[in-house]
């Protein structure tokens, strides 16, 4: 009933053509009915009268009944004739009703259409003839009468003949009329059948069509309202989904990004908020994005861009950032690219990920470590200091005393080159402390090794003889020099420690080329290529196999403690691995160690650099007048007495805020020259500032007691500035103050 | 053989005569057959039997031509599938003759002269019923005319069922035997 309802409604509303078409054909239908109707009633109508007819109107009763009469016309002549004495009134009679069935048949409409048959009326003829003739016979007198009798009744018997065709036409008559109806009836009946089938046919297909078209609708509509429901479920779901990237996008601080060949940036909102901009504010071109990066750090990401896009590999860079608050976010972007179906590079496809804190903490973890290592380190380095500072200080007291005035040279050289490991070994320490940058030079490292041997062999005892083999044409390496013999030196004290008993200690050079199997067979982190080798193989104890592994990491060490702060080959393998090279170390127990240190040779081009020669110490006293701001009092004095010896004009100041006081009162210097960290308000690159704003092309030459990068950048400082690292020597600081006022008097000159 | 064909004019003035006259005939007689029925002077036409109160030969009551055209007349002009066109009857209606030989039947068994019998329901025997003619076009009717009674019904204006009064128009009438159910 539901169904039914439904299709009613689906009728009347939605399929309104379907409807007005059913409407339609309805009524074609109960027309065709109708007119089916009226044609069944109207045949049988007809079929019943002609029936009827037959039965009472029919001339073939009425024909029957004459020759009934006739016959017995025929029999009462014929008895007529066989009695005598017959009453003849009888025959009379019959012959009267006889005559009445003729006059009929005559006369009567039923038998109007009959008479149109010529062979109906002929016999009819004939028939009439006689009873019109007969009639005077009949009606004469009764002797008459029976006299004639017997030709009369022959007469009468001749016309039997004829009656009986008269009878037979009629029957055959009624019997082909009666065919031709019926196959007329049978043909409007077959008539009628085909229409009826042919309108019951079509309303069925107009049905079984609405029913189809209305089923296949209502299929349609589930479906669509499935699809719909499907949709919306997968819209909500998409949603739920959206949202919850959005959410983990927000909480990760990781935006989503794409770039096009045609540096149009699609970023999805985290990365807005990444860079703190509004979608109005940011057009989505690169040269916007750019805008924000800091610049320093554009060409890296230009660069790493550019490689991914090449070469379709992965994109990673790590960059910073400057939010229009004017806040620093450190960034890590990575992405992929995407390629089309010829494998041409589309665009790129990444994520940006915000790791300031991530990279705070990760700074703040180093310098904690640090901080251990600088305190662990006071402990073990106090020894070597004291060795050196009592070298020094006995030294210093010989020449005090006087008592040897001969051999004071030797005495001040001792106590110099004391200082001077002193001075090395505090850098060492800083570079260490500060994974401080390389200032690699193209050099000769048998070289390294000749000056490295000539002033250690007073650290080795006696007990060890010491054998060099140097290879001639040695590649060149590109290496800061100082500390490669740093590591040179801690190898030297690690072979010396190994043989207390005294032993042969080599040192030998040499060029290498080490392959690609050679690479694999090490599983070590060396590229494929040229190599110079560097080995100091001792004959001491060795070194056990379990202990291989750790004798790099830093504090390991198994000498006693206090005698060596367990840094020395740690440095070694940092030191190599920043310059691309590798440590390698063959030990036998009982048989001595080889340390090999392999450097990457230079390519050809690099070995025509050659190293810049040491400045020559001027020896023209200088006349420039120089403000030199430093806080450390014994500093100040050694450099002061150094530049005035030199023939400057040096007015010390004990701090910045002091040397700007000076400045203020008498502003005539050439020079300034500042310790960068002190105490007071001043720090030297605020006074290098403070003093540049008042004079801007002021040459400054900093000192420091470490070179933190992060601090001199962006604090006025410039890149003509020399920095020079304490402790300074005479000559250092000479040759930077002689620089400087070039500098300065070629610009002024310019 | 064919009757003569009279002018229409005639046959009305001829009509309205036949009533007028059959009005006073009625006018005139109705106390005498009304009490007693006369006794046939000439031939024998007619012969009625079974459930009748009035009779004049026993059981029977038979009725000569004078008997009869002393009963109201009634005209009725029909045509009939047995004669040539409308044909004017003559003769007394079924219903005068069932009241004068006080019929209480229902069912009227009609013999004809050659044997022919048909059932007429006394229900037919109305006021605008069947006659029981004995004039055709005026004229007396003969056996060879289907005469000399030929029961009548004015087909012309019955409607419907007319073959079924066809089939009771029975002629050259010679006997009726009132019948009860």
């Amino acid at each position: 009933m539901i169904a039914g309802g439904r299709t009613l409604a689906f009728l009347e509303q939605g399929g309104g053509r379907l409807w007005n078409l059913l409407r339609v054909t309805l009524a074609a239908g109960l027309l065709l009915l109708l007119w089916a109707v009226v044609i069944l009633a109207i045949e049988f109508l007809e079929t019943v009268e002609i029936v009827q007819k037959r039965n009472w109107e029919n001339p073939q009763w009425t024909v029957n009944h004459a020759e009934i009469e006739y016959l017995e016309f025929l029999r009462q002549a014929s008895l007529a004739q066989v009695e005598d004495g017959a009453d003849l009134d009888a025959l009379r009679l019959a012959f009267d009703i006889f005559y009445s069935r003729v006059e009929t048949l005559n006369d009567g409409k039923i038998t109007g259409p009959m008479r149109d048959n010529p062979g109906f009326a002929a016999e009819l003829a004939e028939i009439t003839d006689f009873a019109t003739g007969a009639t005077e016979i009949i009606d004469a007198a009764d002797p008459d009468l029976r006299a004639a009798l017997p030709g009369f009744a022959a007469r009468a018997a001749s016309i039997r003949d004829n009656l009986r065709r008269l009878n037979m036409i009629t029957l055959e008559n009624w019997a082909s009329e009666s065919i031709r109806r019926r196959e007329a009836s049978m043909q409007t009946l077959v008539l009628l059948a085909v229409a009826l089938a042919g309108a019951f046919a079509l309303l069925l297909a107009v049905v079984a069509g609405l029913w189809l078209m209305y089923r296949e609708n209502l299929n349609r509509q589930f479906a669509l309202t499935e699809a719909h429901d499907r949709t919306r479920a997968a819209e909500a779901t998409l949603r739920v989904s959206e949202a919850r990237l959005r959410e983990a996008q927000k909480i990760a601080k990781l935006g989503a990004w794409e770039v096009n060949s045609e540096g149009e940036l699609y970023w999805s909102d985290e990365t807005f908020n990444i860079f703190g901009l509004s979608r109005s504010e940011f057009d989505g071109t690169i040269a916007s994005f750019f805008k924000r990066c800091h610049p320093e750090d554009i060409p890296k990401i230009k660069m790493a861009a550019r490689e991914a896009w090449d070469t379709q590999s992965i994109y990673e860079v790590t960059h910073r950032i400057e939010l229009p608050t004017g806040q620093t976010r450190t960034l890590v972007e990575r992405a992929k690219p995407s390629l089309d179906t010829s494998g041409r590079t589309t665009r790129l496809v990444g994520t940006v990920q915000d790791i300031t804190e991530q990279t705070i903490a990760e700074a703040q973890l180093r310098q904690a470590q640090k901080m251990e290592v600088v305190g662990q380190l006071t402990g073990g380095v106090a020894h070597d200091f004291n060795n050196l500072l009592a070298v020094i200080l006995g030294n210093l007291e010989l020449i005090q005393e006087r008592a040897e005035p001969s051999n004071d040279a030797a005495f001040v050289q001792a106590a110099i080159t004391a200082a001077e490991r002193g001075a090395e070994l505090t850098k060492n320490m800083l570079s260490f402390a500060r994974q401080s940058r390389l200032e690699p030079k193209v050099i000769d490292l048998n070289k390294v090794v000749h000056e490295t041997k000539s002033w250690t062999s007073r650290v080795l005892p006696e007990s060890i003889e010491v054998e060099v083999s140097l290879l001639a044409g040695l590649w060149r390496v590109e290496v800061d020099p100082s500390l490669a013999q740093n590591a040179l030196l801690n190898l030297l004290l690690n072979a010396r420690d190994a043989m207390p008993e005294g032993g042969r200690l080599t040192i030998e050079t040499s060029n290498l080329r080490i392959d690609q199997d050679y690479v694999d067979l090490n599983g070590e982190e060396v590229e494929p290529g040229r190599y110079v080798m560097l080995a100091v193989s001792d004959t001491g104890t060795g070194i056990e196999a379990r202990q291989l592994a750790q004798i790099f990491e830093p504090f390991y060490t198994t000498k006693p403690t206090g005698s060596g702060s367990g840094l020395g080959l740690s440095m070694v393998q940092g030191f190599m691995r920043q310059s691309g090279g590798t440590v390698r170390v063959y030990s036998e127990l009982g048989v001595g160690t080889t340390f090999k240190l392999y450097f990457r040779a230079c390519s050809d081009a690099d070995s025509q650099k050659t190293v810049p020669p040491q400045r020559q110490e001027t020896t023209t006293p200088g006349d420039a007048r120089i403000l030199l701001a430093e806080d450390e009092p014994a500093v100040l004095d050694v450099l002061t007495a150094h530049l005035s010896r030199a023939g400057y004009s040096v007015t010390p100041a004990p701090s910045g805020d002091a040397a700007l006081e000076i400045w203020k009162s008498t502003d005539d210097f050439d020079l300034l020259i500042t310790d960068i960290v002190m105490p007071g308000t001043l720090q030297g690159t605020h006074l290098a500032k403070e003093l540049r704003a008042l004079r801007t092309d002021l040459p400054v030459v900093f000192l420091s007691g470490y070179a933190n990068e992060a601090m001199v950048h962006g604090n006025g400082l410039r890149s003509e500035d020399i920095r020079l690292m304490k402790p300074v020597r005479r000559a250092d600081l000479l040759a930077a103050v002689e620089t400087a006022l070039e500098t300065a008097g070629k610009r002024e000159r310019t | 053989m064919r009757q003569i064909n009279r002018s229409r004019g005639a046959k009305a003035i001829l009509q309205t005569l036949a009533v007028l006259v059959a009005f006073f005939l009625h006018a005139g007689l109705s106390t005498s057959w009304a009490a007693e029925l006369a006794a046939p002077g000439g031939d024998v036409l007619l012969t009625v039997t079974g459930q009748i109160s009035r009779t004049n030969f026993g059981d029977v009551a038979e009725f000569d031509r004078d008997m009869l055209t002393a009963l109201p007349a009634r005209v009725v002009v029909t045509s009939t599938p047995w004669t040539d066109g409308p044909t004017e009857f003559t003769g007394v209606a079924l219903a005068d003759l069932l009241d004068a030989v006080g019929a209480r039947g229902s069912v009227l068994n009609a013999q004809a002269l050659n044997g022919y019998i048909v059932d007429i329901p006394v229900s037919d025997a109305q006021e605008a019923g069947p006659i029981i003619a004995y004039l055709r076009d005026g004229k007396p009717m003969g056996v060879r005319n289907k005469g000399p009674l030929w029961v009548v019904y004015p087909f012309d204006d019955l409607t419907g069922g007319q073959e079924l009064y066809f089939n009771r128009a029975i002629w050259q009438l010679r006997h009726i035997e009132v019948r009860g159910e």
